[in-house]
């Protein structure tokens, strides 16, 4: 009897033991800045330094399922000012509209945002370390609708212990894509007319509800600082 | 679900060894585990880890040679801050880097146990699977890899009875290597154990 008694303590003391490391395991909770990802590439066979002008519009153009939806995109000028300031320091001179009549610019650059809100459900059991995630991943671009997704119950059925209470939360992110073309540098591919991309960079990170600007400026400038190739000065 | 699997199969492998208790007596063996990746395991993460704990079973089948089966969970974390990484010639990315690795041993093992007195040296190995999981994360992003690895653990240690009751204090050390599989590489570090053991 005691060798049983013995024998289930342990089985206990294995099961303990799990859920005791799981508490263990290490935090990793981020804050929204450290979500920010930066990621350039360019066209290598491209020589900058023989390219001079740019033309760059003045809005942000935002990527939406409602076409209708005619708002501007938060902190456009912020972005546009940030990058024609990136873009000077290399060396490059901006062309307006009324110019590219008489001077065709060098470079035509694409600035473009997308949001996208991610909507994940779980269920709390109050007496147990929250095992039961049911993570709904739906990517609905770039409409903001929540959008509800029934994730899997973890793993005890409704009435063990009280049965769970079912949580919601949401984020956005936020992508901003910069791209760079040469308008005179085009091929016909099966009837296509491809234009290659000289440079591109994106920028994605969780939206806070507060200011981004910081953030903007910070990896708009990491675009660049890392893609010294562009330089022509 | 994968956390499901290997909670049943830490049960399992804890009744098995219980059941092989029949007679002759045995020891469990309750360790804090530490864990220092070499080789290939210190190209991923090269932070100790000191997140780990295993159970333990052993009956002697002879007067020194105990049979047994062991399950275990280790975790190891390196945060590395902010990197600007080249993904190739022509492409680079920054962002926060964070690396995890999972690793659940399930065993089974032989030891051979010396018997001077009040000290009770072993050595010994184990033979068995590990389930590694590895994370690599960028900003809320990651690459996941998991895989059943086959794996060897050879083991000395030493057990050191209180008085004559039967719990008694444990120490060893294991150089665990896991091989690799199709997908992922080997990983291979060296656990140092601590704690608690039942002489009976």
């Amino acid at each position: 009897m005691k060798r049983l008694f013995f024998n289930l303590s342990i089985a206990l003391l294995a099961i303990a033991g799990g859920v005791i490391l799981h508490g263990c395991y290490p935090n990793d909770a981020i804050s929204v800045s450290e979500t920010d990802i930066v990621l350039t590439g360019y066209y290598d066979s491209v020589d900058f330094k023989t390219l001079s002008t740019y033309y760059l519009p003045d809005t942000v153009f935002p990527v939406r399922d409602d076409t209708t939806d005619k708002s501007p995109v938060p902190n456009s000028d912020l972005i546009i000012s940030e990058i024609a300031k990136n873009m000077e320091a290399y060396g490059y001179t901006r062309v307006y509209y009324s110019d590219t009549v008489t001077k065709e610019p060098d470079l035509m650059m694409a600035v473009a945002a997308i949001t996208v809100t991610t909507v994940s459900v779980g269920w709390w059991y109050p007496y147990y370390p929250g095992w039961g995630w049911g993570w709904g991943w739906y990517k609905k671009a770039p409409r903001e609708t929540k959008y509800w997704y029934g994730g899997y119950p973890g793993y005890y059925p409704p009435g063990w212990g009280w049965g769970g209470v079912p949580y919601y939360s949401t984020y956005t992110t936020g992508t901003l894509l910069m791209e760079m073309t040469n308008p005179v540098d085009y091929r016909v591919i099966d009837n296509d007319t491809v234009v290659p991309l000289y440079w591109a960079g994106g920028l994605n990170g969780v939206l806070s509800s507060g200011s981004n600007t910081s953030r903007i400026t910070g990896d708009i400038d990491q675009a660049f600082t890392q893609s010294p190739y562009l330089k022509t000065n | 679900m994968k956390k499901n699997k290997i909670l049943l199969t830490v049960i399992f492998i804890v009744t098995i060894s219980i059941s092989s208790f029949a007679q002759g007596g045995g020891i469990w063996n309750f360790t804090w585990n530490m864990g220092f990746p070499v080789g290939e395991s210190s190209d991923f993460i090269t932070q100790s880890s000191f997140r780990g704990f295993e159970i333990d079973g052993r009956g002697f089948v002879t007067d020194n040679l105990t049979v047994g089966g062991t399950a275990a969970w280790q975790v190891f974390y390196e945060n590395f801050g902010w990197v600007t990484e080249d993904i190739n010639e022509t492409t680079t990315i920054n962002g926060y880097k964070r690396r995890y690795m999972n690793v659940v041993p399930l065993m089974v093992n032989a030891h051979y146990y010396f018997y001077p007195g009040m000290l009770m040296p072993y050595v010994g190995i184990g033979l068995g699977t590990y389930y590694i999981e590895t994370r690599d994360f960028l900003g809320i992003y990651y690459v996941r890899e998991d895989a059943w690895h086959f794996g060897l653990a050879p083991e000395v240690g030493l057990t050191v009875p209180f008085g004559s009751s039967n719990a008694a204090f444990t120490v060893n050390v294991k150089y665990n290597w896991a091989a690799k599989t199709k997908d992922t590489k080997a990983q291979s570090w060296i656990g140092v154990g601590v704690g608690f053991s039942y002489v009976f």
